[in-house]
């Protein structure tokens, strides 16, 4: 049997288990020890060796990656980002920093029309800087923003909407588990990754509040202003927030300024969340137990699926499957940015029915090869360049997947703050920022320096 | 949806999962916290003096974290599952699937945990060890087999619930605390 032929049975399986709702971790697992096994014996027989010797040897190789990717992945040095930043964002939930935020945002931005909704969007944006998880930054931000939202009569499709597409920006702006996770699988730099976020996360911001502004255009009363706040008020506010500021600045200031490496950064940042916390007594038993469990459990998602995709990989690595698909793609006559499409395309559907983590670690064994092959414009001594800018757009293309129908995960949460407004309504509220999502996409295709100025600049 | 009464061995294995979450996963969490923070700052910054094989207790209290993780991610939902297709199934041929497939999930899940027990015995033989302490990485394939197994018993308890009350119900650590 061919290789090529292996490795596409090998996915289709894994389609199969992934329908059967085996879980995704355990699917790559699955996939990744009887695929080894049968590549393997498979290689191995093709070059003259006996079939019980090939299999005993197919066997061996499986069994080794099994126990020996796990414990790679459980002992990566640079994984000790994943809980520390996710406890970071725990302890500024419990602290109160981001409903200082939201405050303050809120003080500054309020009486505009569409105020409200911008400044939640704001608020996500600051979160995010707090903690890599969009959910975090949905369930933290909703919870505060739309009681507000609905007090002005803003419209369910905007209020929903906004927290939503805001909490994707966890996703982007650094310190994001997503970059992480996708430098661990592709071996490229978690300062430099993070980097290549902000700006874009930035331009994303403004996008939203576009995208906010826009709507308000059109529908004046699906975002009345509020009261404007009076400037001492204002002041008072941003001076709330300072503890905010403080944490992010020290921290992923620190990172960029080289000051820490990205898994100090990311101790230290738990660490000042935690004395904010501690002086603000918010960190009582229960606060401290709901820290520690929310934490082990985020921490839990992460660390098996990424057990699963480094058990994957090497039986990808072994069919050459990604290598016939490069062959394949690249043959098309359609230039370097057509490939692209075809890809960022296939990621916008997959991400119509996958989780994002999990879209990450089951496409990347083969996108990354085909994006390695190609040049879209990059000098060869700066492919690692194009492998950052290649991750910001795959981010991106995972955030709008956390807010399109069906299973815009996203979506759910926000559904689950506001049980009283239709899901059509999420839905609904949700495509003006899904459009700015798209926006930058193009602009990050246009002009790959959005994203690689910042770690060319600053790292080189 | 009602809070079924479970029976006592899956109760006393959430409790356990609970307990070993919240001691062994905290404890794990503030060290990395403190040791950290404090190489970094104190030692490295402050008094150009880095903590000597820091870095290694690092990854050793990385891989505590992650054995205590895993079978309690398991218990609270955690791992991901694509439900996309379940309400296109009949409800009958989704609740077989499930079962036999988590037969399969704890089968895969203890070949894992026999593994690392094996890849364990052979590590100190081989030089597995940190880098700079030289710490054996033996008694942590050993723990992280540990809570790959304990992920095959909540895989288990999975099963009994599937079969018994055609449902899984998740750990609410609140309800066990």
């Amino acid at each position: 049997m061919s290789m090529t032929l292996l490795g596409v049975l090998g996915l289709l399986s894994l389609m199969v288990l992934l329908g059967l709702r085996f879980p995704v971790a355990l699917s790559m697992i699955f996939v990744g020890v009887f695929g080894t096994i049968a590549a393997t014996t498979n290689k191995f027989y093709l070059i003259g060796m006996d079939a019980d010797k090939a299999f005993a040897r197919g066997i061996r190789t499986a069994m080794s990656n099994l126990s020996g990717e796990a414990f790679e992945a459980a002992s990566n040095y640079n994984l000790l980002v994943i809980p520390m930043f996710v406890l970071m964002g725990n302890l500024a939930g419990v602290s109160g920093m981001s409903a200082d935020l939201f405050n303050a945002a809120y003080r500054w931005m309020g009486h505009l029309r569409g105020g409200l909704a911008s400044a939640t969007i704001a608020a996500c944006a600051g979160f995010a800087a707090l903690s890599g998880s969009s959910l975090a930054a949905a369930i933290t931000m909703g919870r505060v923003a739309l009681p507000e939202m609905k007090k002005f009569n803003y419209s369910d499709s905007l209020a929903t909407g906004s927290v939503a597409a805001g909490g994707t920006l966890g996703f982007l702006i650094p310190p994001s588990g997503g970059m992480v996770i996708y430098a661990v699988l592709t071996e490229q730099s978690i300062g430099r990754l993070f980097m290549a976020g902000v700006i874009p996360g930035m331009l994303l911001t403004l996008l939203f509040i576009g995208a906010i502004y826009q709507t308000v255009l059109r529908k004046p009363e699906a975002g009345p202003a509020g009261p404007k706040a009076p400037w001492p008020e204002r002041r008072a506010a941003l001076f709330a927030a300072l503890p905010f500021f403080t944490v992010v600045g020290i921290t992923i200031g620190g990172m960029y300024t080289g000051f820490f490496t990205p898994v100090e950064a990311s101790a230290v940042g738990a660490f000042l969340a935690m004395v904010v916390a501690i002086l603000r007594r918010s960190l009582g038993l229960r606060a401290v137990r709901e820290v520690i469990l929310e934490t082990m459990k985020a921490s839990a998602t992460v660390f098996l699926i990424l057990i699963g995709a480094f058990v994957f990989i090497p039986f990808m690595s072994i069919t050459e499957l990604p290598g016939q698909l490069v062959t394949l793609l690249t043959s098309l006559p359609i230039g370097d940015y057509g490939v692209l499409l075809i890809i960022i395309l296939i990621y916008m559907f997959l991400g119509m029915f996958l989780e994002g983590i999990a879209m990450l670690v089951l496409t990347i064994p083969v996108v990354l090869p085909i994006i390695a092959s190609l040049s879209f414009g990059f000098d060869p001594a700066l492919a690692d360049m194009k492998m950052i800018w290649f991750g910001v757009l795959v981010v991106i293309v995972l955030e709008m997947g956390m807010i399109s129908p069906p299973v815009g995960i996203n979506v759910f949460v926000v559904k689950s703050i506001a049980p009283d407004v239709p899901m059509s309504h999420v839905f609904r509220g949700i495509w003006p920022f899904w459009f700015a999502m798209a926006l930058m996409l193009v602009l990050l295709m246009l002009f790959p320096r959005i994203a690689v100025w910042l770690p060319m600049t600053m790292v080189g | 949806m009602k809070r079924i009464k479970l029976p006592i061995w899956i109760r006393t294995l959430d409790r356990a999962l609970v307990i070993l979450a919240l001691l062994g996963g905290g404890a794990a969490l503030a060290f990395m916290v403190f040791v950290s923070s404090f190489n970094v700052v104190i030692m490295r910054k402050a008094l150009n003096a880095p903590i000597r094989g820091a870095e290694d207790l690092l990854i050793l209290s990385l891989v505590i974290m992650v054995a205590f993780a895993i079978p309690f991610g398991g218990r609270t939902g955690a791992h991901i599952e694509i439900e996309l297709l379940e309400s296109r199934m009949s409800p009958m041929f989704a609740r077989w699937s499930m079962l036999i497939m988590r037969l399969v999930a704890g089968a895969l899940m203890l070949t894992m945990a026999y593994q690392l027990i094996h890849a364990g015995q052979k590590a100190t033989k081989f030089g597995e060890t940190t880098q700079q302490l030289l710490i054996s990485y033996e008694p942590f394939y050993y723990l992280l087999a540990l809570g790959v197994a304990l992920y095959a018993l909540v895989i288990l308890s999975d099963i009994y619930q599937l079969a018994k009350y055609r449902r899984i119900q998740l750990l609410l650590w609140g309800e066990v605390l």
